[in-house]
Parts: C-alpha cells; structure tokens; sequence
C-alpha cells in the first residue's frame, strides 16, 4: 500500500472528506486549497499520490498536473473533475494523469482510481527493480566476459607454440607474443617474408592446403629467426570458418622441434655408424677367413709361401679391427679436440695437394690467398678434424664446378686465410652452381644433399660439427648460378677453446 | 677344359682367399679390382663365371653386370657381398652370399653352376 497522498482541493468541505476517509483507509493524507500550494506539498513531502481537483483558482489542476508529470513523473495523479469537464478529464489522461474521478465522490470509483494508482506504482517498481537486477546481472556477465577473455589472450601469448592466424594472402592478421618476440610484429607481414624470407609463397604450405579443403595438415620446415638463428618447426593448421562457414582464416601453430631434430640426426648418425661398421666388420671376417684358409692350405701342403701370404692377410685384418676400434671410440665420445699449434701454411699446402689430382683433372684454376713462409703464422687447432672440415667444403666447391663445367669459360677455386683480432678465417670461395637460400639453410644437416645418388650428405654435417667442436663458425653465403663461399671462422687463442 | 672364373672384389684379402679356393679346386681365375677394370678383364679374359662384389669404388657391382648384359653376355654371375640386404641388386645372379661367406657353400654353387 502506497503511504502518502496529497489531496489538492479549493472546497475544502472537500478536502476533509477525503483526508477522512482515506486517512481511514491507511493513507498518509496531506491536503492543499489550490495548485500554487499543492506544487510546494510535493516539492517537501514527495508523495506518492496527488488527488486533484481540475477546477481551483490560480494554479489549477490541469497545470498543476503537467509541472507535476514533468518534475516528478513517478508520482502518479488523478483528477476530480465537475459536471461537464468530460473533455478536460480526457485531456489530464493524455498529460500522464492516472485516471479520474468525477464530483461528488463515490468511494468505490475512488478506490478503483487508487487501485489503479497504486498499480501504477508497483509495476514500475517491479520494473525499476527488474532494470536493476538486469544491470547488476550484465555488469557481472560483463566482468566475467573480459576476465574470460584476458585469460584467452593470455593463453594465446603465453603458449608454449609460435601461433598465428592467416588471412587467403598469407598475410599475419593476428600473431601470439611469442611469435612476436622471435619475429617481430610489423603491420601486413606475411608469414613467408618473416619465417623463410621468401618473396613469394612456400611450394609445399600447410596453410594454402587448408585453405583448399577445410583439413588440419602438418609440415616440417627450417625457419629463420629475426636474430639469424634458424630453427626447425613442426607445423600444424586448423580452418577458422566465419558465420557463412566459409574460410577466411587459417590458424598456424609451430612448435621448435630442433632438439627433436638434432636428436634424430643423432640417432640416425648411430645407425649410419653401426650399419658402416657391420658392414666393415663382414669384410674384414671374410679376410680373416681367407687368411685362415691360406694357412690351413700351406700347412696341409707344406707350402711356406701360402702360409706367410695367410699370415699377412690376418695381421692386415687385425690392424684393420683395431683401427675401427679406435675410430668408433672416437666417434662415440664426446672426445675433446687435441689442440696443437699448426703451421697455415703447411696446412693449406696439405690440403692442397690433397685436392690438387682432383681439382687438375676437373680443369679448375686454384687461387690461393694464404699465407707464404715468409707470412706464415700458427693457429691453434686439431688438424684431423679441420683438415677433414675443409676437405668436405673443397670436395663440394670441386662438384660444384663441374656441374657448371659446361657453361662457364673458366672454373675457379679460391682459398684465402684471413685474420681479425680474434679469429682466424678460412674462406673457399667457388664459382660454381651456387645455392638457393632454401638449400643454404639446410646444407649442413644431416643426410642432406644436392648431390643425388653421388652425396652422402654427411661432408658437411660432420664439418660443422668439426668446427663447433673449435667453438668455431661455418658459415655459407651464396648466390645461385654465381658463386658459393664457405667461411669457417676459429677463435685465435688457445684459452679460447 | 678348366674353367675360368673372374673375382671382382677390391679387398686384396678376399680375392687372394677366392682365388686360391677356385684353384686348389682345378679352376683358372682373373682378378679385378673394381669395377671398372673389371670390364677389361672380362673382355680380355672371357672367364666361365664371376664372382661379383657390390660396393666398389668407382663403380658398383651391378652396374658392370648390366654392362655385360647389354653387350649381349650371359656369363653366370654369383654376388658376393657384405651388403645382404641388397640380394635383388642382381635379380639375374645365380646366387647371394653374405660375406662373411662359408667357402664349401660358394664352391659347391660354383660347381654346381659350370657343371662341373
């Protein structure tokens, strides 16, 4: 029940009537003789309901009902209304009035014009709470909606994957932390330019088969890092659909596998070992029973020669074993170098003639930008394993001309030795086939090569691994069709290794 | 007449071994180091039967039997070979033996296929 009214009336024979008989039906009753002083009752007293009369002298009920409806539209107001105000009663409900009543006062149509009132009120109470739960509900929906998606996007950044998403272009239109870290965040980046430097579109591309039908696909890919370092990535896609189902962007997940990667060379390395090994070991037990033959033949026959011919072919064998022996346990360990210092000089010229039957035969003029006696110097080093590095390089820099023997007027090898304060550089530079960026990256992995059936692709890995166990560089810089130029860069001194 | 038989095999050991088994056994032999001498030899040699290695340098066992082959020869060949996983390398060969190889086994092959 609403409490307070205000009844608003020039009679005020009237104006008694109805305090009395609403103060009896529970209602807190104030009462007014005109509009001027009624407008003041509802600026102090805030009632719910105004009960007045349309017809008053000064201010009168129509006016005051407007002021009313205007500065407090929640407080509801019913007119009284005299014989032939009928249009005037209907006016008052077009301004916001509740209803009315009309002269002399029937108390039941009152109370049926307070019921209504009163209705009036609660809805809007009902309404103005339901408003306000509504609002308490989407300022807390709100809040878990933006606490889920920080914690989305902190999941995204924080993924232990390189993540991007792609538009039909290749274009990066979205890109996780880490991806940004390792390969900036340029606006219009295109994952090509970024990832393998390219200015085209890859050939063989998870994403584009994406794109194509809708699938998850995977690749394997050597991946360039913006500090240099390249990296090997397992990739994997997923379709990203808009509302039509169609694909307007595909998700990349890369994940370094280069542990991974270095491990299966590893292993594939030992299987490669054992497999030369047991197929070493075939041969030299087949001598051995060769070996054994002979000298059962010559005791049998008294025949010295055979039997000193055996006796040979077995202690050839034996010193075959034991250098296999040797050979594996220098394989198998993490052997430290043996550093010695060793003349350039006599290293290049070792090499040299190492190469030189191979390098003649080919028709390649050899330069040579090294050190003469008179310059020489020495460079600490374990000359087995940097000798067999620059071996691998010159036995590829020799192919490497041949295969362009046929287009070039004049064939070139050059091997020059340079100093910095700190290294010692070895470049052989060719003017070969050269290497596209794509062979580059991967020439120094194992089994890899462009060689076909004629390369092993174990040269250069296990170059490389000469070098690193310097705690030198290798490096390739090429420019296909021109010239291919490896640098192996060692520390200078002693204490460096 | 006495057979010939030609050892291709560039271990000296093993050639040493093979020709003094097929001679002890009344065989005549020729010997070739690789597989590229070992064409010449044949030509000049003409042998019954070979005895052929794999892996070689310079060229591989297989490639100089399909060089015979083309030329029109069909002289028996018996592969032998440390690479026993390469028995269809030759799917003409007589026969695959795995080094290392059980001399009365070869010999027995070898009889069997001069028919001697």
């Amino acid at each position: 029940m609403t409490n307070k009214l205000l009844v608003v009336d020039d009679e005020e024979g009237i104006r008694e009537v109805l305090e009395i008989t609403l103060t009896d039906a529970g209602y807190e009753v104030l009462t007014a003789e005109n509009g001027f002083s009624g407008l003041d009752m509802v600026k102090t007293h805030n009632p719910d309901i105004v009960l007045t009369d349309i017809r008053m002298p000064g201010m009168d009920g129509m006016a005051l009902l407007k002021t009313v409806k205007q500065t407090y539209p929640d407080i509801e107001v019913i007119m009284i209304t005299g014989y032939g105000d009928a249009n005037l009663a209907i006016d008052s409900l077009k301004i916001g009035a509740v209803d009315f009543i009309s002269k002399p006062v029937n108390q039941d149509v009152l109370e049926i014009a307070l019921k209504r009132a009163n209705d009036r009120i609660r809805t809007r109470e009902k309404l103005a709470d339901h408003t306000r739960n509504l609002e308490i509900l989407v300022a807390e929906k709100t809040r878990k909606l933006a606490e889920s998606e920080k914690r989305y996007v902190q999941l995204f950044n924080e993924s232990p994957a390189y993540i991007t998403i792609l538009d039909e272009n290749f274009r990066i239109v979205e890109s996780n932390n880490r991806f940004k870290d390792q390969f900036g965040d340029h606006p219009d980046m295109y994952c090509f330019q970024v990832q393998q430097q390219r200015k085209t579109p890859c050939d063989t591309c998870p994403v584009n088969e994406t794109f194509a039908d809708g699938h998850s696909h995977t690749a394997e890919m050597d991946v360039t890092l913006r500090d240099g370092r390249v990296r090997r990535f397992f990739i994997q896609t997923s379709a990203i659909p808009d509302d039509s189902g169609r694909i307007r962007h595909v998700m990349e997940m890369c994940t370094d596998i280069t542990v991974i990667h270095q491990l299966q060379d590893h292993l594939a390395a030992l299987g490669l070992h054992i497999s030369s090994i047991s197929h070493g070991i075939k041969g030299m037990l087949t001598g051995l029973d060769g070996g054994d033959y002979l000298i059962r033949a010559g005791l049998e026959k008294n025949d010295f020669q055979r039997i000193s011919k055996g006796w040979d072919i077995i202690r050839e064998k034996i010193a075959m074993i034991r250098q296999m022996v040797l050979n594996i346990l220098y394989h198998s360990k993490d052997r430290t170098p043996d550093m010695q210092p060793e003349s350039v000089f006599d290293f290049i010229q070792e090499l040299v003639t190492t190469m030189d039957p191979r390098i003649r035969k080919a028709g390649i003029e050899l330069i040579l930008d090294t050190p003469k006696p008179s310059t020489d110097f020495h460079v600490i080093m374990d000359k087995t394993l940097l000798f067999g590095a620059c071996l691998a390089i010159l036995e590829n820099a020799v192919d490497a001309c041949i295969s362009v023997a046929t287009d070039r007027k004049k064939l070139t090898i050059r091997i020059q030795v340079d100093q910095t304060p700190d290294q010692v550089l070895f470049k052989i530079r060719d003017n070969g086939k050269g290497l596209d960026r794509q062979y580059r990256q991967k020439i120094f992995s194992l089994f890899y090569s462009d060689k076909g059936n004629k390369g092993t692709g174990l040269g250069l890995f296990i170059a490389r691994r000469s070098v690193q166990l310097h705690q030198g560089e290798i490096h390739v810089d090429s420019v296909p069709g021109e010239f291919t130029e490896f640098t192996i860069a060692i520390p200078k001194k002693a204490s460096d290794i | 007449m006495t057979k010939k038989i030609m050892i291709v095999d560039d271990d000296p050991a093993i050639t040493k071994y093979l020709e003094t088994l097929f001679k002890d056994n009344g065989f005549d032999t020729c010997i070739a180091d690789d597989g590229k001498q070992a064409m010449d030899v044949f030509l000049d040699q003409q042998p019954d039967l070979i005895t052929l290695d794999l892996e070689m340098p310079e060229e591989w066992g297989p490639r100089f039997f399909r060089k015979i082959s083309k030329k029109g020869y069909t002289t028996p060949v018996i592969v032998i070979s440390g690479l026993s996983g390469r028995t269809h390398s030759i799917p003409k060969a007589e026969a695959f033996f795995a080094k290392p190889f059980k001399a009365d086994e070869v010999l027995a092959k070898v009889k069997a296929v001069l028919g001697v």
